[in-house]
């Protein structure tokens, strides 16, 4: 009953208004930017708009507020000393740390799906719904958050002050590597997403978004494997970010003076 | 409850706690050192937030390192006044409640409860990050009853408490010893310490120096010679008028400046003479201080420098 407790005690912290702003601003300006795309740029269609926009910016949004989130659920405890009252509670450390796991998850993968959602709703007004590809996206998107968070729990739990870490494998590695020749999207989160959401080639793809968005690579994994390749992460991700809290230790810089 | 043997804990190169051995009861046991000496580490490690490096710790039978059985029956009030800033005191208390496997309407009524009895439920529904140092004390000690532990760690509890605010945390805490809890107070001023209780352990530098009442750790600081420093535009004048006390042993008077320190060996004869002297004998007096009423000085002594 407590970690059900700290699964909803969390979900309201991180879904607090003052936190929720900045990302809905974020999520409004990428709308803005699909619903002018097409008007901007005439020889952009209405799907290579979706495809741009989805790829290169609300799967960059699920990565960056996978970052953010997840850095919530040990890191900034760590950072903020207020790690004594979550250890010193009769909650089982591993309950504990998937309890606050599984609500950032949440909060990442509705972000990501409102931003899916404003998307489609820009680039194809009243033909939103009718769009197939978003929704394979929404399924990439849901199971994207818990690959990104669960990858970025265990780097919070390694290193201390991980967010630029982060931050580097989610825009640095997450958008090079797809685009690359060869079998490098293999270890990459996103190609594997990209692989559920089966987004197609387009003709008309060069550019900083079309890179985002992976266009400049051919994406060869296969459906089935990358959805085993993102529940396997996710279970050893958090199988060793249990085993890791289940032995750590709260020392604050000041007791080894 | 608690069972302390040969516990020693390594930071990197610096060690923390060095081989001590101790067992604390019912009733309220004072950890007194500086900064440094060890008792924020016996503190976590009882709590189960470090393991010792050698040794062993036992809390009411159990090993305390993330041990939900321990956490059911202690409670803690960490030194750190760090706290979710957003949120309410009440909002705070209530959260902890619940994460003590409480449901919501008994969550609520403890909740109530504890702030009353630290006397905050008037101001518990303000914002943390606008409490001051005597409030959070008073919040930390609130969750740390929520669940009527056996075992209660007050981290350096009265820092930041006004006198009157010190005075209502005693009788809360003296309550609670009452009741046959053990409560482990740690702190770094003997003053404040002999208020609380009689039952010590003194650290110094990771050690276990001393053990036992605190009269006996007092009496050795009485029975040394006993410095007191006295600030003075009549150095000299005043330097006369003490060395004719029978108490006093020496006294110093250096060139050019205005102080005297003078040795006694009965200070508190000393400290209940004095003022009516100055008085008598119209000697302006600026300040006066004891570089030996500390604990340093007791260090000094229990080393043997």
């Amino acid at each position: 009953m407590s970690a059900v407790f700290v699964f909803q005690h969390t979900l309201q912290e991180l879904a607090r208004p003052r936190r929720l702003i900045v990302w809905l601003a974020i999520i409004a300006g990428i709308g803005l930017l699909a619903a002018n795309l097409t008007t901007m740029a005439r020889q952009v269609t209405s799907l290579d708009a979706y495809i741009q926009i989805s790829g290169g910016m609300v799967f960059k949004v699920l990565a960056l507020s996978s970052a953010i989130l997840t850095a919530a659920v040990v890191a900034q405890e760590v950072e903020q000393k207020t790690i004594v009252y979550m250890l010193t509670r009769p909650i089982p450390r591993p309950a504990m740390l998937l309890a606050r796991f599984f609500a950032s998850a949440v909060v990442a993968m509705a972000l990501a799906l409102v931003a899916a959602v404003v998307v489609t709703c820009a680039v194809y007004g009243s033909q939103a719904f009718s769009n197939e590809i978003f929704f394979r996206d929404l399924r990439a998107l849901a199971i994207g958050a818990f690959a990104y968070g669960a990858v970025f729990l265990v780097v919070t739990l390694l290193i201390n002050r991980s967010m630029p870490v982060c931050l580097l494998f989610a825009f640095g590695w997450e958008s090079i590597a797809p685009n690359l020749p060869g079998d490098t999207q293999y270890v990459t989160i996103f190609g594997h997403l990209m692989a559920l959401a089966q987004h197609p080639q387009l003709d008309n793809s060069a550019g900083p978004l079309g890179a985002l968005a992976g266009q400049m690579g051919t994406n060869v994994i296969p459906e089935n494997v990358a959805w085993a390749a993102m529940f396997g992460l996710i279970a050893v991700c958090l199988t060793f970010a249990c085993i890791l809290f289940a032995s750590f230790e709260y020392v604050p810089r000041e007791d080894t003076d | 409850m608690i069972e302390i043997r040969r516990a020693s804990r390594w930071y990197g190169q610096v060690i923390g706690l060095n081989d001590v051995s101790c067992s604390l009861g019912p009733g309220i046991t004072a950890l007194l050192g500086e900064n440094g000496a060890g008792k924020t580490t016996i503190i976590k490690m009882i709590t189960g937030q470090i393991k010792p490096t050698t040794g062993t710790i036992e809390v009411m039978g159990y090993k305390p390192f993330a041990n939900p059985e321990v956490y059911k029956r202690l409670g803690y009030c960490p030194e750190i006044d760090a706290m979710p800033e957003h949120m309410s005191g009440r909002g705070f208390v209530y959260t902890m409640a619940r994460m003590l496997g409480m449901n919501d309407k008994q969550a609520k009524l403890r909740t109530e409860d504890v702030l009353e009895t630290v006397k905050m439920a008037d101001r518990a529904d303000r914002k943390i990050g606008g409490y001051s140092k005597g409030m959070r004390q008073r919040i930390k000690l609130a969750q740390a009853m929520l669940n009527d532990p056996d075992v209660i760690l007050l981290d350096e509890p009265l820092n930041g408490l006004d006198p009157g605010g010190r005075r209502e945390y005693m009788g809360v805490v003296d309550g609670l010893a009452k009741r046959g809890k053990c409560v482990v107070i740690s702190s770094h001023i003997l003053y404040e310490v002999e208020q609380i209780t009689r039952n010590i352990l003194l650290l110094h530098r990771g050690r276990l120096m001393a053990t036992g009442d605190v009269r006996v750790i007092r009496g050795l600081i009485d029975k040394h010679p006993h410095r007191i420093r006295i600030e003075t535009s009549e150095p000299r004048r005043l330097a006369g008028l003490l060395v004719e006390r029978p108490y006093v042993m020496s006294v110093k008077v250096e060139p050019g400046d205005r102080s005297i320190e003078i040795e006694s060996r009965e200070p508190d004869r000393f400290y209940d003479e004095f003022p009516s002297l100055a008085l008598e004998h119209r000697i302006p007096v600026h300040a006066f201080s004891s570089p030996d009423n500390n604990l340093e000085s007791v260090f000094r002594y229990l080393v043997g420098k």
